[in-house]
């Protein structure tokens, strides 16, 4: 026990990038809390049980109200996950909110099939937890949640009612949980009431340790992810799974498009709406093992869809690696991507990091500069390189609508803040603000093998518990340049309330939505095709002026008349010659509004 | 050379070892794969609360 308090003091003082910004923005004193804990532990008469140890150290993690940085309980607790049988959301109908039971799961019995025969299925409306109002024990739930802002707060309070990773929090006290509902097709006044046991998800932990970042492990240091969300959300999806004894091709039955990474894109499909047909894609996660396959992916399955408009869903999206969120954004918009910048904290630890490792060289100057200047944090650097981040350039050259929610956290902030801040589309959003998740995150052992100091932190600490700290926070580019993520997060353009029908009818009114922000914006078209070897033709559609260039010279400036055009772009061999890349940009009223490349060797 | 002196070289050489296995970017802790978290979710399994807790020392 002891030295898992000296490790998380350790860490807090001297890696922990957010200990400023949280000290003052919730008055909270992490460090002290966790002295005084050292120091009953110290104590020759001390008889901590472990439960009351447990929750002392959660509950000190859990003031700082970042998901990023936890305390991980050990095994079996953190492979384990505890759920109700089913999922509630909440939505608005006539005005009023209401909270609506979206999914039934299960694997034994927990209640559900008494619960069935009395009405209780996908639609019913719960009024009532335990005999508290709905509204009430949800805010009480949203109360100890550790969500950044308020809005995230209650999503995560929502979401933790009916499925809680033991990873992160002790198991639940109750043993059921009655819950009132208004069976459908029912009276307004008539109420049923169900009893449902806490049933718990064990992962098999044979084969390996548990984790669940499927990050490649030279791409370890570059993820920024909810770990909490992203089991909660494999595990959700095993459970419906399992009740569907299908395939989960089967749990998205319209999806018209497969993708090869279900997991990531688990619905891609044009939508027909009222506005007209575009084209719809679900990212569910960053969490994959490199962000190259993840981006070839989304090109291939986005090129199959209508490219009058693309609606871009990434709700309930936990983030995962940095790299796919921000090199993602390249492939919608014809304008360069100025990546987010990352600072550490000003620490003898974070000095010594920056000083070891040329990974992170170009940090130690202003952290040697720290004793100087006195302040708290390093210069920020991207992750990945400018260069990195416009490699491949745009793909889809249709209008974007992002739609988030305030589960979205770290990576996803990330992918939000950068849609905004270089202006690709609108942001639709069902919460007021994204989940605020501004940081690289990084798990003890990689803190623990890049630190080699094993008297302070030691490769393995007592019971496989563990610890995930913020390292490097972010500071956002373009009109933001500067402002943190953390705690603030995204506000979208625009906000809109999810209905019944959003909830037991796949969206259908938040895409009606989203279809009619895409449906007031200009479409555009700029193709590139080589003829001849020497010959390239060309064509637009909405489209003004087009520039060529080879590499970073201009080879050719084009007015052109009318909706479409076409027309041949001749170079020349020698013009052509150590060139590796034909790069087009078309304009319409002198703002960049499409981009098109050529590989020419 | 004290005793200090002495830790703090071998802490110098195990982090610039670590520094060059950095550099190869294969060696940091070694992790599951997305397939073995894959077979960890599709091998598990559902138990009560009740079960689990007695299962547990707390």
């Amino acid at each position: 026990m002891r030295q898992l308090v000296a490790t998380a003091l350790d860490l807090v003082e001297r890696l922990y990038v957010h200990l400023p910004l949280k000290r003052s923005m919730y008055a909270v004193n992490p460090v002290q809390r966790l002295r005084l804990l050292h120091r009953r532990l110290e104590s020759a008469n001390s008889t901590l049980p472990d439960r009351d140890f447990y929750d002392d150290l959660l509950n000190t993690f859990s003031e700082l109200r970042d998901l990023h940085t936890t305390f991980i309980l050990p095994e079996p607790f953190r492979s384990t996950t505890a759920y109700l049988p089913f999922s509630i959301e909440p939505c608005v109908t006539r005005g009023k909110r209401e909270f609506v039971v979206s999914h039934l799961f299960t694997e034994g019995e927990s209640g559900l099939a008494a619960a069935e025969e009395k009405g209780f299925e996908r639609g019913v409306v719960v009024t009532h937890w335990n005999g508290v109002e709905i509204a009430r024990a949800v805010a009480a739930n949203a109360s100890r949640e550790l969500g950044s802002n308020p809005a995230a707060r209650r999503a995560q309070g929502i979401a933790s009612m009916t499925i809680r990773w033991l990873g992160q929090s002790l198991p639940p006290d109750e043993k059921w949980v009655d819950v009132t509902y208004r069976p459908r097709r029912a009276r307004r006044d008539r109420r049923e009431t169900a009893r449902f046991e806490w049933q718990v998800f064990q992962q098999d932990r044979t084969a390996h340790r548990h984790g669940v970042a499927k990050a490649a492990t030279r791409l370890r240091h570059t993820i920024g992810m909810d770990e909490r969300c992203e089991v909660e959300r494999q595990v959700r999806r095993q459970l419906l799974r399992i009740r569907s004894k299908e395939s989960l091709k089967g749990l998205d039955p319209d999806s018209a498009i497969v993708s090869r990474m279900q997991d990531v894109f688990p619905s891609c499909r044009n939508v027909v709406t009222p506005a007209g047909t575009f084209g719809y894609i679900r990212i569910a996660t960053f969490n994959v093992e490199r962000d190259t396959p993840f981006l070839r992916e989304f090109i291939r399955l986005v090129k199959r869809l209508s490219q009058k408009g693309l609606i871009i869903d990434v709700r309930g999206n936990g983030g995962g690696l940095i790299m796919a969120g921000e090199r993602l954004l390249q492939l919608i918009t014809p304008g360069p991507i100025d990546p987010v910048r990352f600072s550490f904290l000003n620490t003898p630890r974070t000095a010594r990091l920056a000083a070891n490792y040329p990974l992170f060289h170009q940090w130690k100057a202003s952290i040697d500069q720290a004793v100087e200047t006195g302040t708290d944090f390093s210069q920020g650097f991207p992750l990945s390189t400018a260069a990195r981040c416009n490699d491949i350039g745009q793909q889809y050259q249709g209008p974007v609508v992002l739609i988030t929610d305030a589960l979205c956290y770290s990576t996803t902030d990330i992918f939000a803040a950068g849609f905004q801040d270089h202006g690709i589309g609108t942001i639709l959003g069902v919460d007021p603000a994204t989940g605020a998740g501004g940081a690289n995150v990084w798990e003890y052992a990689l803190i623990s093998e890049l630190a080699a100091d094993p008297v302070a932190l030691p490769p393995e600490l007592p019971g496989d518990a563990s610890f995930r700290f913020a390292v490097r926070r972010v500071t956002r580019v373009g009109t933001n340049t500067g402002l943190p993520l953390e705690d603030l997060g995204v506000r979208p353009d625009i906000e809109y309330r999810l209905t019944r029908r959003d909830v037991l009818e796949r969206n259908v009114d938040l895409i009606d939505r989203a279809a009619r922000i895409l449906n007031r914006q200009p479409t555009q078209r700029l193709t590139v095709t080589r003829t001849g070897a020497v010959t390239f033709r060309i064509e637009t559609t909405n489209i003004h002026v087009v520039d060529a260039y080879l590499g970073h010279h201009p080879v050719g400036h084009r007015l052109l008349r009318g909706n479409t055009g076409k027309y041949t772009l001749s170079l020349p061999r020698r013009a052509q010659a150590g060139r590796s890349m034909l790069r087009l940009e078309g304009f319409r009223n002198d703002r960049l509004v499409a981009a098109t490349r050529l590989r020419l060797q | 050379m004290d005793n200090d002196e002495k830790g703090n070289s071998r802490k110098l050489r195990t982090a610039k070892k670590a520094t060059q296995k950095l550099e190869t970017k294969r060696d940091l802790p070694s992790v599951p794969t997305a397939k073995q978290i894959e077979q960890s979710l599709s091998r598990g399994r559902s138990l009560t609360l009740d079960e689990f807790v007695k299962s547990v020392k707390l």
